[in-house]
């Protein structure tokens, strides 16, 4: 793997820290060499994780940062299913090392970076990249800067800290680039815009400069998938989207063992988006080949807060093969993201019951049909919501005293009320506890 | 003022049409950002022009840069190639008025090739 190339026009570059062809300014990506369906005896042999994947990855020695990210799990859903989805998936990203899907991004692009001989490595993000570059440096020995908005609260940075990250809070300033990107903060985007022509300061940021390579990792999300389900491509894939790239280069990685022969289809894309920040969404209704950039994008799950999505019109090209695109409010998504804890016993973040919210309104549209086996892409595990849980209000505990008495009469009627819920509870149908139990 | 030019001889139209130029000229900072700098051999410039909007600097600008037209310019007439932003005063033309976004003396304007990601 030494060889990079344009997405649009097709130039050819050799493995440097490039991000933008020369030619025609399209992205960049990294381009894998000839592979035949004998790899998959090879990489079925190895340990599991993202790195079994080797042959398709954009490393050239096997110095690899290891954190065991990825190789997590597909668990076929045994109770939303009863949503009337007869063969449905759920790849649960939470299980990775920072409980975040960005860990198979952040993975590859420090193990470049230490390629490229950088000493420091730097992220402009709030939440799951953030998380996860502070890990990997740690792990590797790399020095970590992490940018953040100005008023950034300090739950946020703490786990950082702990890592042994430098956080380092960006203020405002005339001058700066009002950018919809990146977390929406004009002050750590320009910076990092002006730190993108300052190679002298040896500080890649992961998500910029190595952006190339960090596309990867999302890729391998789709080689576990087929792995997982026995060398085969589902027939849909449901993903939450903020800028396009998850979806694109999932796009591209099945497309990758499609040609190397591991997989005899490619699925359908389908996206789901907060109805507060829906451009790409927006573009495929009123058939724009562009996405629109949406000023000051308001949704309650971070990771898809973007508001100028890059790599949009590539999202909508992998769209147009058979997908469709939906978004739905953020509300709806909270409530899905509960159902999923409840009944399938893993938490996933909100994005990821955003999904599942959209799916079911994709099938009652007809644009799935429940016979068909899906997948959905939980990004991450439920513990990466918690600023809403601590701003919640109606959050209520049951409160009891060390009476005994007290603990038989509340089990008592919690039992009462379970034996008259059903299995399956559509959001919003749930009963009402008593009124006792509330305060 | 229009209609005793339209009256009058050529010279006069022309040496009316020069004065108007003169008084709506704007002086504009233009920074190009990374790989299109390398096109442009500098970071940084400064233009006089007469350009009222972004689509008539956007023409000025490749006719000054004969290398950067073929890449800054997509297919579609006076149209920016999809992967390049231009904010002026720090503000994304997509979200004010696109190309007629209107160029004021003083102006600071940025092309840049688009982030992928975030």
């Amino acid at each position: 793997m030494s060889v990079l190339k344009c997405r649009d026009c097709g130039t050819l570059y050799p493995e440097a820290m490039i991000t933008s062809c020369s030619e025609c300014y399209g992205p960049v990506d990294t381009c894998i060499e000839d592979i035949d369906r004998s790899v998959k005896s090879k990489i079925e042999s190895r340990y599991p994780s993202m790195w079994r994947y080797l042959e398709f990855l954009p490393v050239n020695n096997t110095r690899a940062v290891n954190l065991n990210d990825g190789w997590t799990p597909l668990l076929r859903s045994n109770k939303l299913g009863k949503i009337g989805i007869k063969d449905l998936y759920l790849k649960f990203e939470g299980t990775n090392p920072t409980q975040s899907y960005e860990d198979r991004s952040v993975s590859i692009s420090i193990n470049k970076a230490i390629e490229f001989n950088s000493t420091a490595i730097g992220c402009a993000s709030t939440h799951y990249i953030a998380d996860s570059v502070a890990a990997h440096a740690a792990r590797t020995g790399l020095k970590s800067y992490i940018f953040v908005p100005d008023n950034t609260p300090i739950e946020i940075i703490y786990p950082l800290l702990s890592y042994g990250a430098q956080v380092l809070k960006v203020y405002k300033q005339e001058g700066d680039i009002d950018c919809q990107c990146h977390g929406n903060d004009p002050a750590t985007c320009t910076l990092v815009t002006r730190m993108a022509e300052k190679p002298e300061l040896s500080l890649p940021i992961v998500d910029l400069d190595l952006r190339t390579y960090f596309n990867s990792g999302y890729k391998t999300l789709s080689y576990e998938i087929a792995e997982q389900l026995g060398w085969r491509s589902p027939d849909n894939i449901v993903i939450p989207e903020g800028s396009g790239s998850l979806t694109y280069n999932m796009y591209s990685g099945f497309k990758e063992l499609y040609e190397s022969g591991l997989i005899e289809d490619l699925p359908r894309f389908f996206i789901v988006q907060s109805s507060g920040c829906a451009p790409i969404v927006d573009a495929l209704i009123h058939r724009k080949e562009i996405p629109t950039p949406l000023r000051n994008p308001v949704t309650l799950c971070e990771n898809l807060r973007v508001g100028d999505p890059a790599d949009g019109l590539y999202a909508l090209r992998a769209i147009k093969h058979g997908g469709y695109g939906i978004a739905i409010e953020d509300k709806e998504g909270i409530e899905y993201a509960e159902l999923i804890a409840k009944k399938e016993g893993i938490s996933p973040d909100y994005s990821g019951g955003l999904a599942v919210a959209g799916l079911v309104r994709l099938c009652e549209d007809g644009k799935i049909s429940p016979t068909e086996s899906t997948v959905v892409v939980l990004p991450a595990s439920g513990i990466k919501n918690r600023d809403y849980y601590r701003s919640d209000p109606d959050l209520k505990v049951p409160r009891i005293s060390s009476n005994i008495a007290d603990l038989q009469l509340y089990l008592e009627t919690e039992r009462t009320k379970l034996a008259r819920t059903p299995i399956f509870e559509k959001p919003g149908e749930a009963s009402v506890p008593p009124a006792f139990l509330r305060t | 003022m229009l209609r005793s030019i339209k009256q009058s001889n050529e010279s006069d139209h022309i040496r009316w049409f020069r004065e108007k130029r003169v008084m709506t000229i704007r002086e504009v900072a233009v920074r190009f950002f990374g790989v299109i700098s390398s096109e442009t051999g500098h970071k940084e410039i400064k233009i006089c022009t007469d350009a009222k909007n972004i689509r008539e600097l956007v023409v000025e600008i490749c006719d000054k840069y004969n290398s950067l037209k073929k890449k800054l310019l997509s297919s579609e007439p006076s149209a920016l190639n999809k992967h390049v932003r231009c904010y002026v005063n720090g503000m994304d033309i997509r979200l004010i008025r696109e190309y007629e976004t209107r160029l004021m003396d003083g102006d600071k304007i940025l092309f840049l090739v688009s982030f992928q990601g975030g």
